[in-house]
């Protein structure tokens, strides 16, 4: 660093050199020396408005606050001289004059910078003689926040989250002067993904999480570092433990994924793991009902079934809530030990789908899109799949990036973007070709001004990004997306960072959960040799089947014993009544799971598992880093690891399969993928090349809506419904309606409907926006009520009939 | 999506014609949210009160965040929130009305209206509130309704005003009153020429172009534009002029801060906000003589290289507004304003803009904040100083009425001819003088001899103190009413926070409680506080609390180092200098009137004849 580069300045008579544009605060914490904050946060740029960290800067006429001043070559600066400590009680004493001492009951008693300020800088006593400002309290602001605007110091720090880091704008201030408040727009629900965040910023008892209210002290609780695996991001969280339940989530500092910072999903969506549903025993379906059995007899069954079975003719599905260490012995049970290819971790994959073609995330890491100036976003819907990227996204969007976003339904961070092309479902790849210059004219019914402005966003690109995500993927135009993206990015040379897989997808995908690839994400024949030195044993190397294969197959007959690992088909595979046909034609189902998912309900033998919260072991997260997980409770009755089951059942097959824990399964893999290790990236499988471009199949034109199946970070699934906040959060089924369509059709915001399709219907809510286009009905997957996958009909873009419901049929809603 | 409480098939509220005007508003600035404040008044305008899908269908029309209009909404006193009378009565209840007698006018309006303050009447025809400084102090006590501006009121007044009202008619100031023009006087006599900014705020044409022209107007700007741009800024510099909005800066200074680069988008910004309580001078030249504003406001962007600039004019000023929109066509009309000025090829369009009811936009910064459609919020000073990072981010050469109608004499007659007319500064008289009003004196004239000008004290009274320039100037005894008007010798006093400011003379007799003063005082800032930090916000309220608590008797011999102990807390530790505002009056009070607290903290009730000490 060259000398023009640092300021020296004195702090307490201390000399302090720090680089120039650090400020006084910051160069006074880099010399350890202490000074009371409340609105400024490192996150933030500096306010200035709590007045809390003064000083007296020699030459200055007034005190300064620290957090916004820069620090300069020669300053002299006291944080202790008496008008400074006199300046800080002030401004104490006003903080605290209406403020409650409600402190033996607010849920920030411990962990609380006014009380530990008030303690250490604070006057020893109040002079304030006269009524409090009084406000009702607290106030509900939805299922998870509650507020106490009594308690609020209005350090604006909540506030500035939703606009500076979230931008959703969640909270606001209200009135002005001292009837200012931080609330909602009337006190209405609060909404955002990510208000957990404001909670652990708020510096006071103001915001606080209804699940944790009065539920611990900060000193009752044991903190667990680990990472969750609620979407596929992989957030550094902190599981804090009180009594063997999971009773708060916060986030844990990292630079690399989420910063400091969560997502609500994150917050609040660990609940269910100590759920009273939770799976406790195993359970056998006798004379048609599925009943508490042992291990022994759930395990002698299942072997007995898989000894019984030709080895081609078992397969496996699913593998991506499994730790990275549980799916690799899983894979090795089912190539090594059954003997069988047939395993697929994507099992929400469509049959023939471009998501089949490319290796599950991203090439780059995460903290790279920060630098990114062109980002081009393809068929992802990214607050509602994988919300804290979006956060990462919105920093470069601050530096200057231009976002350009091609997706089927608005984005709700629209106005961030420099272009939305929000297209016709099905249409997506003409977008790309105009976007990409290959075609004239505005496509797939996209606003012509914004195919303008992306055009010229993605001229002039240094540092660009291409990601693909699943709405473009599992389009029915798919592969034409891939093909155009791959395009793009070839173009600027370029990854395709794609956006696909939930928990730890990539994990299993590392594993060995895939038909085509070995564990470590080698070619199957490279690895032939390296598997059977390890693995003392000949391993099935020959390419397996898909997981939409695997469902087709099973419909056919032709599989014996099906393992639905951690994974949901029924509600996962896009066709559900080709699943239907697969269960009743499978000999054995056995789901491994750790609730009665949708699934596990029409299983044969049910074996329960331990959630991630429970675990040891690694997970990889969307940018291939890995992360560590770690048992923070103990699981519920006898649920076990998928390794243990896969060893006992082993055990029953006469072979071997016991590790001494996770650190010797990662060690083992790490002698198939040498880079393997924790914190550091791992590499997706190869992508595969694209089929030749065929004749564009025309959208078919039946009548009806054309379904879009889409996400909802907030859903009802089987975890999401039993985390009450989130279920909450989700409130009930719904799709979205343009405005033309819901006025040709007669519904109205709000209205119950059912939508129709070839092969089964669904009760939905309607919401009418002008997110979509019209003629088309986006339906976001989750919920296990109406199951999307119900409306398929195995054929291209499903057309859906729109039936409206009486409202006094609804049963209540509204 | 936005959850709104109403039917979901309930049709839009706005009409197609409001959503038109909001979109013609959108237009006119660079940035959407600029529009906000001016579509908040359409919708107002049209739904009666800003109902929750109102401002759903406002933050639709501008395609901004709902939240953020709401807040916006809530911060102005001009939007209601919640349903309002037919007619909304707003009694201005700051120093110099309260001096006047507004206390039996708002008493007269409740009893006569059966409502508090803040409520409406139950046939939904008025609602009463009450307001901070109208800047029409000339003719406290003074009131509005609706648009209209009635002063001076007394009972009988307000009862003519109520039953036009009452009975469907909107009845002229004039009606009511009688014709109340802004007392304006000449100059001492002893300086060469008459009266410079209020030569010609009487005439009744001085609003019309061609009237303009004929005395000679917008030769300041035909001069400005056959110099360099450098060059006007040397003579503005040459002629001394310091910015007339209270904080004295010199002009040409600020102005040279700008960058010059061409590249660089630049704005000039004419703060036409005018809420310092006691002063009026702006609304005075707003509504006498427009067009020098205009001028000087173009030759401010021809000097600074701006082609744009926005004129944010406090949105009580109906009459001004009035008056300025139809001065800004005419000037348009004859290419004075717009493209290829005078056919030199400049290019400046001045947009007219205002406020919703907020002191703080007085502030620089805050003014900025409100320019852009947001809340008035003052902004970090460093670095973002206007000349440097001000409008839209951009550097932004703001400057007040008054200090842009010097700049049109300036430029048209000279900096030399300028300097030898005092200079001439413009001084608001109000309170208890003879003849409250707007003169103009020569820049060290003394309190003394202005208060002469006025006509002496009211009914012969005795002279008790002065606020020298507002009400966030310190409060000066008898003893200095030697003290000549300028900028120096007012802040060189021994009497912390005595200043120039605005040049606002409050003056207050002997009939005067200094203690109910300094709590009018105090309520005012602590109304108009943004919230924003923490010593302005709380302190305010604690001070208000203490000084009512000793008026209604319940003062204690500690509350006199308590309400100098709180005054001390907020000393130096203000974001913005609103908050800074309320010490001087806590110090001065305590100090030269400190026995008047502690008779009310005694005896519980108030004693104004007690003597006042000599200084």
């Amino acid at each position: 660093m060259s000398a023009s580069a640092t300021v020296t300045l004195t702090i307490d008579g201390r000399t302090v050199t720090v680089p120039r544009g650090t400020t006084v605060y910051q160069a006074a914490r880099a010399a350890g020396i202490d000074i009371p904050i409340f609105c400024y946060h490192d996150r933030m740029p500096p306010l200035g408005a709590c007045r809390m960290c003064l000083v007296k800067v020699e030459k200055m006429p007034r005190l300064q606050t620290s957090c916004t001043l820069e620090a300069a070559d020669g300053m002299v600066v006291s944080t202790t001289a008496p008008e400074v400590v006199a300046g800080q009680r002030a401004i104490l004493e006003f903080l605290l004059i209406n403020h409650p001492l409600d402190c033996p009951i607010c849920d920030k008693g411990g962990e609380c910078p006014l009380q530990d300020q008030t303690v250490r800088y604070g006057p020893g006593r109040s002079r304030f003689v006269e009524p409090k400002r009084d406000f009702a309290k607290p106030v509900s602001l939805g299922p998870v926040l509650v507020l106490d605007r009594e308690r609020c110091i209005l350090c604006w720090r909540c506030v500035r989250f939703g606009e500076l880091v979230a931008g959703d704008d969640a909270l606001k201030g209200f009135e002005r002067g001292f009837r200012s408040e931080i609330n909602t727009p009337f006190t209405l629900p609060v909404q955002s993904k990510f208000i957990g965040n404001t909670i652990a910023i708020c510096p006071v008892g103001a915001l606080t999480a209804r699940p944790y209210r009065f539920v611990a002290r900060p000193w009752d609780n044991r903190p667990v570092a680990s990472t969750c695996t609620l979407c596929g991001v992989g957030c550094a969280v902190e599981f804090d433990v009180r009594d063997g339940q999971v009773v708060r989530v916060r986030a844990r500092e990292e630079p690399a994924v989420n910063d400091i910072w969560l997502c609500d999903l994150g917050f609040f969506g660990h609940a269910a793991v100590s759920h009273p549903d939770r799976l406790r025993t195993p359970l056998v379906r006798r004379d048609g009902l599925l009943v508490e059995a042992s291990w022994d007899e759930a395990l002698d069954y299942v072997a007995s079934r898989l000894r019984a079975a030709p080895r081609g003719r078992v397969a496996a599905l699913g593998g991506a809530r499994l730790t990275t260490e549980d799916a690799y012995v899983a894979a090795r049970f089912f190539r090594a030990v059954v003997g069988t290819p047939h395993l697929d971790h994507r099992v929400d994959a469509a049959p023939g789908s471009a998501s089949l073609l490319v290796g599950w995330g991203m090439r780059r890491p995460l903290g790279d899109l920060d630098e990114a100036d062109v980002v081009v976003l393809v068929g992802c819907d990214v607050t509602e799949e994988y919300p804290v990227l979006w956060l990462r996204l919105r920093r470069a969007v601050d530096r200057g990036a231009a976002v350009v976003a091609v997706t089927p339904r608005r984005l709700e961070v629209d106005r961030f973007l420099r272009a939305h092309l929000v297209h016709r479902f099905g249409e997506g790849a003409q977008v790309l070709d105009a976007l990409l210059g290959s075609a004239a004219g505005a496509a797939g019914g996209v606003d012509p001004a914004a195919l303008a402005a992306a055009t010229a966003a993605v001229q002039d690109a240094r540092r660009p990004v291409v990601m693909v995500g699943r709405l473009a993927l599992e389009a029915p135009d798919g592969i034409e997306i891939l093909r155009r993206v791959r395009e793009l990015a070839a173009r600027w040379g370029v990854p395709v960072d794609v956006l696909r897989g939930k928990g730890n997808a990539w994990g299993a995908a590392l594993a060995g959960l895939l038909p085509d690839a070995a564990p470590g994400g080698r070619p199957l024949e490279d690895a032939q040799n390296a598997l059977r030195a390890l693995w003392g044993e000949e391993a099935v190397v020959d390419a397996g089947w898909t997981a939409p294969e695997i469902v087709q197959q099973a419909a056919r007959g032709a599989v014996e014993v099906l393992f639905a690992l951690g994974a949901d088909p029924a509600s996962e595979v896009v066709d559900r009544s080709l699943w239907m046909q697969a269960r009743r034609r499978v000999g054995v189902l056995v789901a491994v799971d750790a609730f009665l998912s949708p699934t596990a309900r029409m299983a044969d033998v049910v074996l329960p598992v331990l959630m991630a919260p429970e675990k040891d072991g690694t997970v990889c997260g969307v940018d291939g880093r890995v992360h560590r997980v770690r048992a923070a409770v103990p699981g519920p009755g006898s649920a076990w690891a998928e390794a243990a089951i896969f060893a006992a059942l082993a055990d029953r097959l006469g072979r071997t399969l016991v590790y001494s824990g996770w650190e010797e399964i990662f060690d083992e893999m790490r002698t198939l993928l040498p880079s393997l290790a924790v914190g550091g990236r791992v590499f997706p499988p190869a992508d595969r090349s694209l089929p030749a471009a065929r004749a564009e199949t025309a959208a078919s034109d039946g009548d009806g809506l054309v379904l879009i199946p889409g996400d909802a970070l907030f859903d009802l699934g089987t975890m999401t419904s039993r985390s009450p906040a989130v279920a909450d959060l989700a409130r009930e089924p719904w799709a979205m309606l343009h405005p033309e369509d819901a006025s040709r059709l007669g519904v109205a915001d709000g209205d119950p409907v059912v939508l129709r399709g070839a092969r089964g219907e669904v009760a939905v809510r309607v919401r009418v926006a002008a997110d979509i286009l019209p003629g088309q009905v986006f339906l976001p997957r989750g919920f296990d009520q109406a199951p999307a996958n119900a409306l398929a009909d195995g054929a291209g873009p499903a057309r859906v009939r729109l039936v409206p419901l009486h409202a006094r049929t609804a049963g209540g809603g509204r | 999506m936005i959850p709104l409480e109403r039917d979901a098939a309930q049709a839009p509220v706005l009409s197609e014609q409001a959503r038109a005007e909001i979109r013609r508003l959108m237009g006119r600035f660079p940035h959407r949210q600029s529009a906000l404040l001016g579509a908040l008044f359409v919708a107002q305008a049209e739904a009666g009160y800003l109902s929750p899908p109102v401002l759903a269908e406002v933050a639709e029309v501008l395609d901004l965040p709902y939240s953020e209009v709401v807040s916006v909404a809530s911060f102005y006193h001009l939007y209601h929130l919640k349903p309002v009378g037919r007619h909304v009565i707003q009694v201005c209840t700051n120093i110099s009305c309260h001096l006047r007698g507004c206390a039996r006018v708002v008493d007269h309006l409740r009893d006569r209206l059966g409502v508090e303050v803040g409520q409406t009447t139950a046939d939904g025809v008025f609602t009463l509130r009450t307001a901070e400084c109208l800047a029409a102090c000339d003719r406290a006590p003074v009131l509005m309704v609706d648009d209209d501006l009635f002063g001076p009121v007394d009972a009988p007044v307000a009862e003519q005003i109520l039953s036009a009202y009452a009975a469907g008619a909107r009845p002229a100031a004039s009606a009511v009153s009688g014709p109340r023009a802004p007392r304006v006087e000449a100059r001492t006599p002893d300086s060469e020429g008459g009266p410079v900014l209020l030569r010609y705020v009487h005439e009744p044409d001085q609003g019309e172009l061609d009237a303009y022209l004929a005395r000679g107007g917008y030769e300041g700007l035909r001069r400005a534009l056959s110099m360099a741009p450098e060059a006007v800024i040397e003579e503005v510099e040459r002629s001394g002029l310091r910015g007339r909005g209270g904080a004295g800066f010199p002009t040409g200074r600020k102005w040279k801060f700008l960058p010059r680069d061409p590249a660089v988008t630049k704005y000039v910004v004419v703060n036409a906000d005018e809420g310092e309580p006691g002063t009026f001078k702006d609304r005075t030249l707003l509504e006498g003589d427009p067009h020098r504003l205009v001028e000087g406001t173009v030759i401010a962007a021809y000097a600074v290289g701006a082609r744009q600039a926005f004129i944010y004019l406090r949105r009580e000023f109906a009459r001004a507004r009035a008056v300025l929109e139809r001065a800004l066509a005419q000037a348009e009309q004859a290419g004075l304003v717009g493209r290829n000025i005078l056919g030199r090829g400049v290019d400046v369009e001045v947009v007219l803009a205002t406020g919703a009811g907020a002191y703080i936009a007085g502030e620089e910064t805050a003014l900025l904040e409100s320019l852009e459609g947001r809340r008035a919020l003052p902004r970090l000073k460093p670095p973002y100083y206007p000349a440097v990072k001000g409008l839209y981010g951009q550097p932004t050469a703001l400057n007040n009425v008054e200090t842009l109608c010097h700049v049109a004499w300036i430029l048209a007659r000279g900096a030399e001819w300028y300097r030898r007319q005092g200079p001439p500064i413009l001084i608001s008289v109000s309170g208890h003088v003879a003849r409250p009003g707007v003169y103009e004196v020569p820049l060290g004239t003394t309190i003394r001899q202005v208060i002469e000008r006025a006509g002496g004290m009211r009914d012969g009274r005795a002279f008790k103190a002065c606020f020298p320039g507002g009400s966030s100037s310190a409060i000066l005894p008898a003893a200095y009413l030697d003290t000549p008007m300028d900028y120096d010798a007012l802040a060189r006093l021994d009497v912390y926070g005595s200043m120039l400011g605005s040049a606002a003379l409050i003056v207050m007799d002997d009939t005067t409680c200094m203690v109910e003063v300094v709590a009018r005082t105090v309520e005012f800032y602590r109304d108009e506080s943004c919230g924003k930090c923490t010593p302005c916000r709380e302190g305010t309220v604690w001070l208000g609390q203490v000084l009512r608590r000793i008026l209604a008797g319940g003062g204690r011999p500690a509350d006199l180092d308590l309400l100098e102990g709180i005054a001390r807390g907020m000393t130096g530790t203000c974001f913005c200098p609103l908050g800074e505002s309320v010490p001087p009056a806590i110090y001065a009070s305590l100090r030269f009137f400190r026995h008047e607290f502690e008779h009310h903290i005694a005896h519980r009730t108030c004693d104004v004849r007690s003597p006042v000490p000599a200084a």
